[in-house]
């Protein structure tokens, strides 16, 4: 099913995939949507809960005149994999944790969650796919920076790749009207390890009007991903290969 | 053993992924063009933004135990073969508990041998992996002073009489 050919990686750097669908229904949105499509899944979700994240939204730059919203949110975890399924108002996502389980298995779980979601409901347009695949490289050493697991590309300036601590940078670019790519890379510091975290998170989001059935998701699923591997393998280098390999100097 | 560079977690390994805000809805505040802020926000979904799910975790640390090895291998306590071994011992076990044992500590032995530890409640368990490919394991219930230990060969598939003795590491989140 992939258009082109993606290896897959021993011990990939993935620390979640998200691919976020907004949907158009041919009805009002109703609560009963949450249970209906719980009884759809329940074989393999077996628990789930709501939860509402304050959001501030403003219509300018800056938070004058901004407003906190409560927008409810519908999480099912699935029984033994470390797959999520969230369900808002016309909007579906599917997150993937570690260990990521290869394309093949995530295009089968975005499939999969669509699937049960049209036997609920009855919806008239994709209005956007957003596929966000967030790798965490641990730092390896306290100076270190980033150019050791990244090359520069259209995406990853030098003087970031080469920034010491504490660097956040976000590029955004449109590589046609409704198609974007947003690249940010940053560091956190230390919560899983002695030195932090490298981020190195890849968004591509389409905001085309997309035909609601399961090949047309699909095809730009993979679209998406595409253009996704495209930025990583471009970005990695010799010493990410060796760690997404498993190799050793 | 000269060093252990892999501590013990102190994080936080509650599996659980609610998040302990309130549940309130407003939605007569919801207007179009508020309802498009937010989907037009990329950032909103992720999980491991607001919490850090112990797969997460988990991930990071066993790429800490590569650059744990690779370091090794530059201060030539071990050769690259050994940290090869070593970490292909990992993902047999990794893999053989469908990912639900814990990344080890880990350590370099006087003869360039690899240790790697596991301690939960009263669970002991440890692999000590040679150059030559062979694999030690020993475990030890801290309450019972049950034992067992057996021999692995690098390459070979772990035993499900392992996998069985493994199991209690299926509730380690």
């Amino acid at each position: 099913m992939t258009r082109t050919n993606h290896p897959p990686y021993p011990s990939p750097s993935i620390r979640e995939v998200v691919c976020e669908i907004h949907f158009r229904l041919a009805d009002e949105w109703k609560a009963s949507i949450y249970s209906r499509y719980f009884e759809k899944i329940a074989d393999q979700f077996s628990n789930f809960e709501p939860f509402s994240t304050p959001t501030l939204v403003s219509a300018n730059a800056g938070t004058e005149g901004a407003t906190i919203i409560f927008p409810l949110v519908m999480r099912y975890q699935h029984s033994s994999r470390q797959l999520l399924l969230q369900l808002s108002e016309n909007r579906l996502v599917i997150n993937v944790l570690p260990v990521y389980p290869g394309w093949q298995q995530v295009i089968e779980d975005i499939r999969y969650a669509w699937g049960k979601l049209c036997e609920v409901v009855e919806p008239t347009s994709i209005e956007r796919i957003g596929l966000r695949y967030i790798n965490a490289i641990a730092r390896s050493a306290e100076s270190e920076t980033l150019s050791k697991w990244l090359k520069p590309n259209d995406y990853a300036p030098t003087a970031v790749l080469q920034a010491p601590k504490g660097f956040m940078v976000q590029v955004s670019k449109f590589i046609a009207e409704k198609d974007r790519i947003i690249v940010r890379l940053s560091d956190q510091s230390p919560s899983t390890n002695d030195y932090g975290t490298f981020i190195f998170d890849i968004d591509r989001i389409t905001e085309q009007n997309i035909n609601p059935d399961e090949n047309s998701l699909l095809e730009n699923a993979i679209r998406l991903h595409d253009d996704v591997w495209e930025v990583f393998s471009s970005a990695k280098s010799e010493d990410l290969e060796r760690l997404l390999q498993g190799e050793f100097l | 053993m000269t060093s252990v560079a892999l501590g013990e977690t102190v994080l936080d390994r509650d599996m659980s992924l609610s998040v302990t805000r309130p549940s309130v809805t407003k939605r007569s505040e919801l207007n179009s063009d508020l309802s498009r802020l937010i989907e037009a926000s990329p950032k909103q979904a992720a999980i491991s933004e607001t919490r850090m799910p112990v797969s997460v975790f988990e991930h990071e640390r066993a790429q800490g135990l590569h650059h744990y090895l690779e370091r090794a291998v530059k201060a030539k306590h071990i050769n690259a073969e050994m940290a090869s071994i070593a970490w292909r011992v990992w993902r047999a076990l990794s893999n053989a508990t469908l990912n639900k044992l814990p990344v080890p500590n880990a350590g370099v032995g006087p003869d360039g041998q690899i240790l790697y530890t596991w301690k939960q409640n009263e669970h002991h368990f440890e692999v000590e992996i040679f150059l030559n490919g062979i694999g030690e394991f020993f475990y030890l219930n801290l309450k019972t002073n049950e034992m067992w230990d057996c021999e692995y060969t690098v390459g070979d598939l772990i035993s499900e009489e392992i996998k069985a003795r493994l199991e209690f590491y299926g509730s380690h989140g």
